[in-house]
């Protein structure tokens, strides 16, 4: 059990006090309706003959009650102890007797046709005002630790998240409730779990970012322990500067990749017309196809202008393309057609190659930076296929990749034609 | 020439290494899958061989688990540079010393020198034989025995309890321990004595009232404990 929070003593005594005054409102509304004026003239009457009759004796009583000016329906009398009326007004049936000792030394009794509660005003009320106020005590503190003890939960359970514990949990320690709070609860668990999620993938990227790099210093390493031994091996030097090349172009894709992760807005766009992209990266990608006895083939269709930044769309359709070139087999055709849907606003580009495929259970997962194929370890760092999904997602395009029947793998991806900022800010 | 056995993945750095240590008087074959480092480790062919932990599919450490339940063959570790639980795992598991990537394949010669020179010690031992209590040691022939068997130690906990068993009942400090039983002398944050010495431990059981054979004397070094 957690000490009561401050939340819990302000909830509790805003609700105290607010019943309690609505309580003791209602208590004094009740009294004033139920005031009768002649009462406290009667007591007054009473409480003074009394008095009379105990210092000038039973003259002076009768002389007040002869004065007196009383309601036909009220009466007071004086009465013996043998019951004869001595002064005052006949009280057959006596609602109040008060017994008095006159200043003679007679046992008088004072009779009034009216009760006369002295009690009343006191005790009369002070018991349900002591019982209303224990009882909205009770609800109001109920009600606050209600209120404030998921709310200290809450706070618990986002320092812990705050100290790095993602496991935490609070929507099962919430019970059967469903309210506001509990929805709150619970987007604070899904928090906690997005949290986890993208730290363990910030973890997992720089394991692997490190382990790219000490591949190349490795083996950099080993070289100048080569020429270390010997001098003349010059061919170690262009091994050496290989390495170099290779770490650069590491850094080079992974500061793309990170600048692609901030928001859509925040890139440079300007209208670009993606069919001839396509043409200039399949001529360039010819090259490379050529020395495996390869060709690429595009079958291009009229322009599409896109407002993209060039320089991203670029190495997308780079990265996924001379991708297709490295993994189909030799002497075979990688195909890359495009297609414009029926309303002309995106245009979806298919590249297919003739190579082993990939494991269905990849066909996501390849998307994700350092995935690769397990049996390549030499080229490339895996982080081409990656690049081109966060660039495609910064464009609001898509890419996906399936197999084909017979055999090799075809990415589709799918273009909008967004024509200003403005559309690309709404989208 | 001693044959050593490279298991790496990285081809071209096995090629590098295969050159360098050529040059420095071993003879190195280089293997780039867990399963064939396995089988060709166990194949007797090598005096030594260099496991990276990081391979593809079968794991360095798992191929380092299944090489030590068969034999004892010194096994030097490449692994990655701040990975302490790849190290610890490596050195519990038997393996005999690391090397972390990327450092100069200097440094590695350096310890596989150290690690030859345990397992193949000078021409003439002073001493053929080493006995303190019910523990025997040949160091010649690298075999130790205890309470009357065996003992199945690697070729590093096989020099560190000859250390202790030449000084039994003293404290030998851990400085002491590296330079002559690991070959190099202790670096700061070292914990390869430690690992090692747990593991020995192990393998002798406990004395009768319970405690271990080998105490660990805080600050000083470590006692083989003699009845």
């Amino acid at each position: 059990m957690m000490k009561p929070s401050r939340l819990f003593w302000k909830l509790f005594l805003a609700f105290w006090l607010a019943t309690s005054l609505t309580f003791f409102a209602g208590v004094g509304v009740h009294e004033v309706e139920t005031f009768e004026p002649d009462d406290p003239h009667l007591k007054v009457i009473m409480a003074s003959e009394a008095a009379l009759l105990r210092q000038f004796g039973v003259e002076s009583g009768a002389e007040l009650l002869s004065t007196w000016r009383r309601p036909p329906d009220q009466a007071i009398g004086v009465y013996d102890n043998a019951g004869q009326l001595l002064a005052g007004a006949a009280v057959l049936s006596p609602a109040y007797e008060q017994t008095v000792i006159s200043k003679e030394g007679l046992i008088l009794s004072l009779r009034s046709t009216h009760p006369i509660s002295y009690e009343h005003s006191g005790l009369g009320l002070q018991v349900p005002l002591i019982i209303g106020t224990l009882m909205s005590a009770l609800f109001s503190g109920f009600l606050a630790y209600y209120l404030a003890w998921p709310l200290a939960s809450l706070r618990r359970a986002m320092g812990e998240v705050a100290q790095g514990r993602f496991d935490v949990r609070v929507k099962p320690m919430m019970g059967n409730r469903r309210d506001e709070i509990v929805d709150l609860a619970g987007d604070c668990d899904r928090m906690a779990n997005q949290l986890k999620l993208l730290v363990q993938a910030q973890q997992r990227l720089l394991h692997d970012i490190s382990h790219e790099l000490r591949s190349p210093l490795t083996r950099m390493r080993a070289a100048i322990g080569l020429l270390r031994q010997d001098s003349e091996r010059v061919a170690m030097l262009e091994r050496i500067e290989r390495e170099s090349e290779r770490m650069d172009a590491l850094i080079e894709a992974l500061l793309t990749l990170a600048r692609l992760q901030g928001r859509p807005e925040s890139i440079h766009r300007e209208p670009f017309d993606i069919s001839e992209l396509l043409a200039m990266i399949v001529e360039d990608a010819q090259f490379e196809a050529d020395i495996k006895g390869c060709s690429v083939e595009l079958q291009g269709g009229p322009p599409f202008v896109a407002c993209v930044n060039g320089e991203l769309m670029y190495r997308c359709f780079e990265n996924v393309i001379r991708n297709a070139v490295r993994y189909t087999r030799p002497e075979t055709t990688v195909q890359v057609s495009t297609r414009l849907s029926a309303d002309a606003q995106q245009l979806c580009v298919r590249i297919t190659d003739q190579g082993p495929g990939v494991d269905e259970s990849r066909l996501q997962s390849i998307f994700e930076p350092f995935e690769r194929g397990s049996d390549d370890t030499s080229v490339g760092f895996g982080l081409g296929l990656a690049i081109a999904y966060s660039a495609l997602e910064m464009h609001q395009g898509s890419i996906v990749a399936r197999n084909e029947q017979r055999g090799g793998l075809t990415v589709e991806i799918c273009l909008p034609r967004a024509r200003s900022l403005r559309e690309i800010t709404l989208a | 020439m001693i044959s050593v056995l490279l298991v790496d993945d990285d081809e071209d750095l096995t090629a590098m290494l295969r050159q360098y240590l050529a040059r420095e008087g071993f003879d190195a074959t280089a293997v780039h899958t867990g399963e064939e480092g396995e089988e060709q480790a166990l194949s007797g062919r090598y005096s030594i061989v260099v496991l990276d932990v990081m391979l593809p599919q079968l794991s360095g450490i798992e191929v380092l688990r299944r090489i030590r339940a068969v034999s004892q063959v010194p096994i030097v570790l490449l692994t990655a540079r701040g990975d302490n639980i790849d190290r610890i795992a490596g050195l519990e598991l038997g393996a005999d010393d690391y090397v972390p990537k990327p450092s100069s394949p200097g440094e590695l010669v350096a310890r596989l020198r150290a690690i030859m020179r345990r397992v193949q010690p000078a021409e003439s031992p002073t001493v053929d034989v080493i006995r303190s209590g019910e523990l025997v040691l040949w160091p010649a022939r690298r075999e130790a025995r205890w309470q009357g068997a065996e003992l199945g130690v690697t070729s590093t906990e096989f020099s560190l309890l000859e250390e202790l068993a030449r000084c039994a009942g003293q404290v030998v400090s851990k400085t002491d321990l590296s330079l002559n039983a690991l070959g190099c002398p202790l670096k700061r944050y070292d914990r390869r004595i430690d690992v090692h010495i747990s593991s020995i431990r192990q393998k002798l059981g406990p004395r009768s009232d319970g405690k271990a054979w080998i105490q660990s004397v805080r600050g000083l070094g470590y006692q083989l404990i003699v009845e």
